[in-house]
């Protein structure tokens, strides 16, 4: 019996000391950053390319298909979707706006994912995408990772990434798919 | 086998044979007067067969006509079983006051396996064809004389060839014009004829008349019978008649036709006149049966070739142009053939001072001797300064004659003038007219050829000095000159030595002596001579293009002479001495010839650039209104005169050596005399190009266009000059210049031309570019411009199925995809490695197998079209990878 009691007590204090590791994690210390902060964030980064932040982000990283589609063929490419998060109340936001990053939200987390960002000068297209090793980051920075080069000559050629087209051509193209690594 | 079998299998046999029914023809005697039913008896034909004109009997009227016609009715594939022809032929001669004598034959000729019966009559009519007249040799009717009737023919099975005409089966008669005949009818009646016959019927006629109207004409009233072209004689619509009507000289035989000639073709009362084109030929389509044709010779005026048509003329006396007039008539056409006597021509073949040669000739050129008729012909002589014979020569029977007259006569002469009057010689009888040919002339333009010897050493005429012309010596007078009287042709010209000189050359720079020129004009040759002792040294021939430098080569020092004579040119004074003042450094042209001082042995200009600075080294001008300065060389036109230029474009003309030149240096210290060959000749730019899978190749190549002048055969030598070749847009922006030899060799990657012309179709100008004196040329551009037109081609990504690529070559053109033809190949580099692969080609398509191992879709695969070269066209790819 004494040993039960023992035994129980030393679950107790177990738990306790559990439980105050927990309650003193980081994010419970700054658990109010507001999804508004979002929009702020992905135009800097947009604009400047580079973000500071005071908490640590939670990082994703999404596996998805690039698809360059000819009339009669398609060329398929592995590339990655980044999403950068944290935990508060947020609309349902996934949407692509032309720009690398994108505001994103779930209902409970909201922060910012990466898409495709495409220059096309008529002879060079660029295509560019995220990818990353971390788990958390509080600095979003990007630095230039793999490249691929095609060249070729389409009729047409459409740009999808999973089923959304993003970007259209026709003629003479060096396509180059660009992968840009957030730095560590 | 028993003989009763025998005779049994030979019964049946021959019931057999005769039982076989045997292909009948169906017979008539019935003459179906009025039709001729070509479509049903065959196929009718012209009847090639020319009868024979121009016998002597004619000769002695004033106009003669002939005619014949002759038709082959080919009935070997028909059962038509008759014909007639009527009224198969009419003639009538509108003459007036005239009597005449006729005799009309008519042959037939036929070849056949069968027997058969022909019958020919032959009915003549003096009412235009309303009445007609079968003469009876036994009854005489009005005043026809001299009748036999058309008579009956048997000719005996096996017969092949049967002629009326020349077995004295002949229908002939004559009449007097006071009959008045007008038409004549041939009928014609046969049967059982199988196989085809030809009949032929001549119309000879003659008669002597004074005509009252200028023109001298002859009428055919020529009347189509039914079934005109074949068409049958069912009686269906008209169809169109022809007429053709040639107009020709015949010069013993041979034909020549006349153009201008006017012809009128009456029907009713409509009427056309054409005039014979240059075949001789007036044609006419009328669908109407009568024709009434009128050949008016008239000539007003007009000239054909170089004589005049004379029969047109005033008849009432005797004229020497002769016409005969013949035709020939199908059914529905008819040819008609008017032949006029050609004149004869005094040919003058040589002349030199008033001693000649020549050969009575008809004016087409051919010997107007005949054989049996050869016969002596007077000639005349006239000069522009008398308007009397200035001689009076004959020929021989051959009609060849010499000619000598003064040679003063001449002198004051420009024009000499042979006329054949039409005069004969025949012993006994004296000179007499006649007209076998026409009267004829021909005018000789006289030629003054002046020959002047200068000595060499200062240029001053050489007295008494003897000349040769076709071995006929004369003495030079005061001035250095003899003088030559000719004609147009060639002459021998000979400077002998004389006095102690010797021949060195001729103004133009020819060396040869004797000379053979060919005098057309009036003609002045300058020979130079120098006292023994010159030599002569003949060096190279130098080219260059317009604006170009020649090279002045002064093997040693002295005086020199320096003379130019352009052999070969089209136009005098193109070559130049470049002359520099050494005090104002001002540069000026002067025209040869100039007297130099050479210091040194020098050539100009020193290493293909003149460097003005290097001023001591340029001969001295000693003489003349440009003493004082300085020799730089010689120069096709003038490089520093920008208005010059204005003749470039005539100068550049493709294929043509422009000028060529004799040079002569004269070293008045060592009498040597120098003689180069200048040639001025555009040059032409060739472009090549070939591609790898970088880039393309293009290959400049200069070259003279060489278009070897008359009696001239230079060798052609590389270009030398210092060239440019620049490659410019339509604004003159020069993307490319190149340093340019006789070939150049540029490499261009596709790259840099993707990166300059951006998919643009881009046309650039190739131009040479001359560069004159260093520090002061101007460019000048030396070629017609040579187009490249630039063009972007690629690789259209079409599918890929497994490891197999699908591509088409297109055009990229402000990057639009445009479907071309262009011939080429594929390779395939793998990680920059060459890997042949399977490559199917259809058109523009190419499938590319490539191998197992190699992963499509990491940029790793490249493909390079390799266009085959195309003319003018340089295609730049842009390259591919998947």
């Amino acid at each position: 019996m004494r040993d039960m009691i023992v035994l129980s007590i030393a679950v107790l204090v177990a738990s306790c000391i559990v439980l105050v590791l927990v309650v003193n994690m980081p994010v419970n210390k700054n658990p109010s950053l507001p999804f508004t902060k979002v929009y702020e964030i992905v135009d800097k980064l947009n604009s400047e390319g580079e973000v500071k932040l005071d908490m640590e982000l939670r990082v994703r990283k999404d596996s998805s298909q690039l698809r360059l589609s000819l009339d009669n063929t398609v060329l398929e490419f592995n590339i990655t979707r980044v999403v950068l998060y944290w935990r508060a109340p947020s609309p349902k936001l996934d949407n692509y706006t032309k720009n690398l990053w994108s505001p994103w939200g779930n209902g409970s987390h909201c922060g910012l994912a990466s898409w495709l960002f495409i220059e096309d000068d008529g002879l060079v297209l660029r295509i560019y995408y995220v990818n990353t090793t971390l788990s958390t980051t509080d600095r979003i920075s990007l630095v230039r990772g793999d490249t691929i080069e095609l060249c070729f000559v389409a009729s047409e050629c459409r740009v999808l990434l999973g089923d959304i087209e993003v970007y259209r051509f026709s003629g003479y193209r060096k396509v180059q798919l660009i992968e840009l690594l957030i730095r560590e | 086998m028993r003989i009763e079998y025998s005779v049994l299998i030979c019964f049946i046999i021959s019931i057999l044979i005769i039982s076989t029914p045997v292909l009948g023809i169906e017979t008539s005697t019935t003459l179906s007067v009025g039709e001729v039913h070509s479509g049903d008896v065959g196929t009718l034909v012209e009847n090639g067969e020319e009868l024979s004109y121009g016998d002597s009997k004619y000769v002695e009227k004033l106009f003669y006509t002939s005619g014949s016609t002759s038709l082959i009715f080919d009935i070997k594939d028909d059962n038509y079983t008759g014909f007639s022809i009527t009224p198969k032929l009419a003639v009538i001669y509108h003459i007036k006051g005239a009597s005449r004598e006729a005799t009309i034959r008519f042959g037939v000729h036929w070849h056949s396996p069968a027997n058969f019966y022909i019958k020919a009559t032959l009915d003549v009519s003096t009412d235009g064809g309303s009445t007609w007249i079968r003469p009876d040799p036994d009854v005489e009717e009005g005043d026809l004389t001299e009748f036999q009737s058309g008579k009956d023919i048997d000719v005996p099975p096996g017969d092949s060839s049967v002629s009326l005409g020349t077995t004295g089966d002949t229908l002939s008669w004559s009449w007097d014009r006071s009959i008045g005949v007008t038409h004549v009818r041939v009928n014609i009646e046969y049967y059982e004829i199988s196989g085809y016959i030809r009949a032929g019927i001549l119309y000879l006629s003659q008669h002597q008349t004074y005509y009252d109207e200028i023109s001298a004409s002859a009428q055919f009233l020529i009347v189509l019978s039914k079934g005109g072209g074949g068409g049958g004689g069912g009686g269906g619509e008209e169809e169109l008649r022809v007429v053709d009507v040639e107009v020709v000289a015949d010069d013993q035989g041979t034909y020549y036709p006349l153009e201008g000639v006017k012809v009128t073709a009456r029907w009713g009362s409509a009427r056309e006149d054409k005039y014979t084109n240059e075949t001789g030929f007036a044609h006419f389509e009328r669908s109407t049966r009568g024709w009434l044709v009128n050949v008016s010779l008239y000539s007003e005026g007009r000239k054909w070739k170089d004589w005049e048509w004379v029969v047109d003329d005033p008849v009432g006396y005797r004229k020497e142009g002769v016409c005969y007039v013949d035709f020939r008539m199908g059914i529905g056409y008819a040819w008609l053939r008017c032949l006029y006597m050609p004149k004869a021509i005094p040919v003058l073949e040589y002349l030199l001072d008033g001693t000649g040669e020549g050969r009575l000739l008809s004016e087409f050129g051919n010997p107007i001797e005949k054989e049996g008729w050869r016969q002596v012909r007077q000639i005349r002589v006239y000069s522009d300064s008398s308007e009397e014979p200035i001689a009076e020569i004959r020929t021989d029977e051959w009609g060849y004659f010499n000619l000598s007259i003064s040679q003063s006569l001449l002198e004051n002469s420009t024009k000499l003038t042979l006329v054949f009057p039409g005069l004969y010689w025949r012993s006994g009888l004296g000179w007499y007219q006649d007209y076998w040919y026409s009267t004829g002339s021909r005018e000789y333009d006289i030629h003054r050829l002046s020959i002047r010897v200068l000595d060499m050493a200062n240029n001053t005429p050489v007295e008494n000095y003897p000349i040769e012309v076709d071995g006929r010596v004369k003495h030079s007078n005061m001035n250095g000159y003899v003088y030559y009287y000719t004609i147009d042709g060639t002459y021998t010209v000979h400077i002998p030595n004389s006095r102690g000189y010797v021949f060195i050359t001729w103004e133009d720079g020819a060396g040869d002596n004797p000379r053979t020129i060919k005098v057309l004009d009036d003609t002045t040759l300058v020979a130079y001579v120098a006292k023994s002792g010159v030599r002569k040294s003949v060096r190279s021939v130098e080219w260059t293009p317009p604006y170009g430098w020649f090279t002045l080569n002064f093997t040693e020092k002295g005086v020199y002479t320096i003379s130019l004579a352009s052999i070969y040119s089209n136009s005098t004074h193109l070559i130049r001495a470049v002359l520099l003042d050494p005090t104002t450094q001002n540069i000026t042209y002067a025209v040869l010839p100039l007297k130099v001082e050479v210091s040194n042995s020098t050539v100009l200009p020193p290493e293909g650039i003149i460097y003005l600075n290097s001023t001591e080294r340029f001969p001295l001008v000693i003489e003349g209104s440009n003493s004082g300065r300085l020799l730089l060389g010689l120069c096709a036109l003038e490089p520093f005169n920008e208005d010059d230029l204005s003749n470039l474009s005539s100068l550049l003309i493709e294929n043509t050596t422009y000028a060529i030149f004799n040079l002569t240096l004269f070293n008045l210290n060592t009498s040597r005399v120098y003689t180069d060959t200048l040639v001025i000749s555009p040059i032409r730019l060739n472009v090549a190009t070939r591609y790898n899978s970088t880039g393309v190749t293009i290959e400049f190549h200069v070259e003279y266009s060489y278009g070897t002048p008359p009696d001239s055969s230079i060798p052609l030598e590389d270009v030398g000059h210092r060239l440019v070749v620049s490659l410019i847009d339509k604004s003159s922006r020069p993307y490319f210049e190149y340093p340019l030899n006789t070939t150049t060799t540029v490499y261009l990657r596709h790259s840099e031309l993707i990166e300059l012309f951006m998919f643009k179709s881009i046309e650039l100008e190739a131009r040479v570019y001359w560069r004159g004196i260093e520090g002061r040329a101007i460019l000048i551009p030396l070629t017609t411009f040579s187009k490249l037109e630039f063009r972007p081609l690629g690789l259209e990504l079409l599918s890929i199925e497994g490891n197999s690529i699908e591509v088409e070559v297109v055009m990229l053109v402000d990057n639009v995809p445009q479907s071309i033809d262009v011939e080429g190949v594929v390779v395939v580099y793998v990680n920059g490695v060459y890997t042949p692969c399977d490559i199917h080609e259809d058109g523009n398509r190419y499938r590319i197998e490539l191998p197992p191992h190699v992963k499509i879709g990491r940029g790793e695969i490249e493909l390079n079209f390799i266009p085959e070269p195309v003319g003018t066209t340089i295609y730049y790819v842009y390259p591919m990878k998947v």
